[in-house]
């Protein structure tokens, strides 16, 4: 199986969805462009820590509340 | 852009070469004024190109392309020191100097292909922690 690029998950997409926040709102208020964005919700993008406390501010959120670790299975 | 332009570029440089060759031998023909061309050509198309296409429609990157393009460089640059060895190496040698250029030419297209795919993957099936 191929392996994801970042173990990183995160519940943007659902946060967007409850707020009715488009990506490209989401994007502007990060400064980022909309592809960051959708890579992020994709998985295919870690965001950096300074980041990714900005996405949880932007949703009145905790930081674990968004995002998530899979752990290395042993 | 670079996917494209420096390849035809260096395509048709060596088609010229060949052409201008003919049935002489190879390292005595002139070369270094078709490089410059080739070269100075691919450096224009890819400007217009980019107009074209709208690339400098003032969109700033933003961090993730900064690590993009930062990791696709890394991987091209790699193929620019091994390109450089054997550039280094064949000087050792002494081969002569019509080799030597055109390894470095056939290096700089090389290196910029790898990086230009590197990018493309990397937009397209993420970026890899460190």
């Amino acid at each position: 199986m191929v392996r994801p690029p970042t173990r990183v998950t995160n519940r943007i997409k659902d946060l967007r969805t409850e707020r009715a926040v488009t990506q490209a709102e989401l994007a502007a208020r990060l400064g980022v462009t909309r592809q960051t964005v959708i890579a992020i919700e994709q998985g295919r993008y870690s965001p950096t820590l300074e980041l990714a406390f900005q996405i949880a501010h932007v949703f009145g959120a905790r930081l674990d509340d968004v995002f998530g670790y899979l752990q290395e299975e042993r | 852009m670079q996917v494209v332009v420096a390849p035809a570029g260096w395509a048709v440089y060596v088609v010229l070469l060949l052409v201008r060759a003919g049935d002489e031998v190879l390292v005595e023909t002139g070369y270094w004024d078709l490089v410059a061309w080739a070269i100075g050509g691919a450096v224009v198309v890819s400007l217009l190109a980019t107009l074209a296409v709208g690339g400098f429609d003032g969109a700033k990157p933003d961090l993730r392309d900064r690590e993009i393009d930062g990791r696709a460089q890394q991987i091209g640059n790699s193929l620019l020191v091994a390109g450089a060895l054997v550039a280094m190496v064949l000087a050792m040698v002494d081969v002569d100097g019509f080799w030597i250029a055109n390894t470095l030419y056939l290096t700089f297209v090389s290196s910029g292909l790898l990086a230009s795919i590197a990018q493309i993957g990397f937009r397209r099936g993420g970026v890899p922690g460190w």
